[in-house]
């Protein structure tokens, strides 16, 4: 065991364990620990965006004569015309250019990504090169199938319909499952880090 | 049955204890529990092997924060352990703002192990605007004109030769949110025709699986199990592998408490 003689190893340990202190019931630690979080990443956030404009927009600006750039600055002030009742208005534009910009990014961008190319993903030989294989390629075309069949709504789910539509509701309870797993490993992860940084880091056991 | 009524109402902060005890203990006295390797993790190192130290260069995008911990920052120090094992150089790069700071933990560490800023590898720090960002760096990367540090992009040697994402022989993302899965895919990957991985956080595995089974994702490192399944296949245990026991010996726990938790209510019923 050694104990380490970094003070910002105490002051990480103390931190956690006042976070920690929450488990047991609210109490003044807590309160301190998270207000310090909230305050030092806003406070992170708000210099991150100011360090954005001086490097992107300022500097090229004046430095490199990007004369373009005008447009975005001025467009970014415009934005803080919504804190002046009298002229809240002019906000609307540059929010009609970045809601315009985004889905024009997007809309074919993610038509492609999110439904053609994984549609095609889905397209795939049945018979694999093991049988392991060839049995994961029908659990997932007939899976596919069956969660397809659970949202037709267009004609009455009876008889077969029904059937693999039932189906595929048991699928997506399976899904959600592993979903569900997947947050709880994901949780543990984040804990253990945390006690590897008290019994690692400072306390030195680990 | 009395035991299976107090079961039911066990004070909250004793499965807290118990779940701290459950893993602080194989954390101090590691079981060594086996682990497989999966296709998606072995696929991400199978790229890297396959790079050419003597021309090609790497970007890895860095997109979390310290609040997501060591599930994600384990993947990004295994992989570039391995690049610089193989002697690869790599450019990191973030859209959002807290990834230069995670950035540098892995920097600092290779400085101190001799490797040079600027010729092994670089920081550029952070863009806003998220996919528009992306967008914009991967079809010009001299958006960047000064790295975190302050130098001249275009003086560094580690960037000559670089114009576009597409110069970069392999794009490796590190993200806790949807941005550096499906934001990169839309704005990069797709229309650029780039090979692109990912290291995610245990809890995006699900929504990220999909992109690796249709191919529009070349790897994929899922959490702290990616992380130590990576650090197997480079051969040097680190982070990822040593809470591996941990991490089971939790899950067991918590299949534990849900059994208990239904065969009280279910006997309890009865009577």
């Amino acid at each position: 065991m050694q104990i380490s003689t970094n003070i910002w190893h105490w002051f990480m340990a103390a931190s956690i364990l006042a976070m920690f202190s929450f488990l047991y019931k609210e109490n003044p630690f807590y309160r301190v620990a998270e207000h310090v979080f909230v305050g030092s990443t806003a406070g992170h956030a708000l210099g991150m965006a100011i360090g954005n404009i001086h490097r992107f927009g300022w500097r090229p600006f004046f430095e490199q004569s990007k004369y373009s750039l005008l447009i975005p600055l001025v467009l970014g002030i415009m934005l803080y015309a919504r804190f002046i009742p009298k002229i809240n208005w002019v906000s609307r534009w540059p929010i009609a250019f970045l809601v315009g910009v985004g889905v024009g990014q997007s809309i074919y961008t993610s038509l492609r990504t999110q439904v053609i190319n994984q549609t095609l993903g889905a397209m795939i030989k049945i018979q694999g090169a093991t049988l392991m294989q060839t049995v994961n390629n029908l659990i997932g075309i007939l899976g596919l199938i069956a969660v397809l069949t659970y949202f037709i709504f267009s004609i009455q789910q009876k008889g077969v319909v029904r059937r693999v539509a039932h189906g595929g509701r048991w699928l997506m309870m399976v899904t959600f499952g592993v979903s569900f797993g997947n947050v709880v490993a994901g949780r543990i992860s984040v804990l253990l880090g945390q006690l590897q940084n008290l019994l690692g880091t400072w306390l030195g056991i680990i | 049955m009395d035991f299976l009524k107090k079961l039911q109402n066990v004070d909250r902060r004793i499965i807290y204890l118990l779940f701290v005890l459950a893993l602080a203990i194989p954390l101090i006295r590691p079981i060594g529990i086996p682990l497989q390797i999966s296709p998606a993790t072995r696929a991400v190192y199978n790229i890297i092997e396959s790079l050419d130290p003597a021309t090609d260069v790497v970007l890895l995008s860095f997109e979390y924060a310290p609040g997501s911990g060591i599930d994600i920052h384990a993947i990004p120090v295994t992989v570039v352990e391995h690049l610089m094992k193989r002697g690869l150089r790599w450019v990191g790069v973030s859209f959002s703002p807290e990834g230069p700071l995670m950035m540098n933990m892995i920097i600092d560490d290779l400085e101190s192990r001799g490797y040079k800023y600027g010729e092994d590898f670089v920081n550029l720090g952070y863009m806003a605007g998220e996919e528009n960002a992306i967008r914009l760096f991967s079809l010009d990367t001299s958006v960047f004109t000064t790295d975190s540090r302050g130098n001249s992009v275009a003086s560094l040697p580690i960037m000559q030769g670089i114009s576009t994402v597409k110069d970069f022989a392999f794009v490796h993302g590190f993200t806790s949110s949807d941005l550096g899965i499906a934001g990169w895919l839309r704005q990069a990957v797709d229309p650029l025709g780039i090979d692109y991985a990912v290291g995610v956080v245990t809890v995006s595995v699900p929504s990220a699986t999909p992109y690796y089974n249709s191919g529009q994702l070349k790897g994929l490192l899922g959490g702290l199990r990616g992380a130590a399944e990576y650090e197997l296949l480079i051969e040097t245990p680190g982070l990822g592998a040593s809470m591996m026991d941990a991490q089971s010996m939790g899950h067991l726990l918590i299949l534990g408490f849900i059994l208990l938790g239904n065969l009280s209510y279910l006997f309890g019923k009865k009577k």
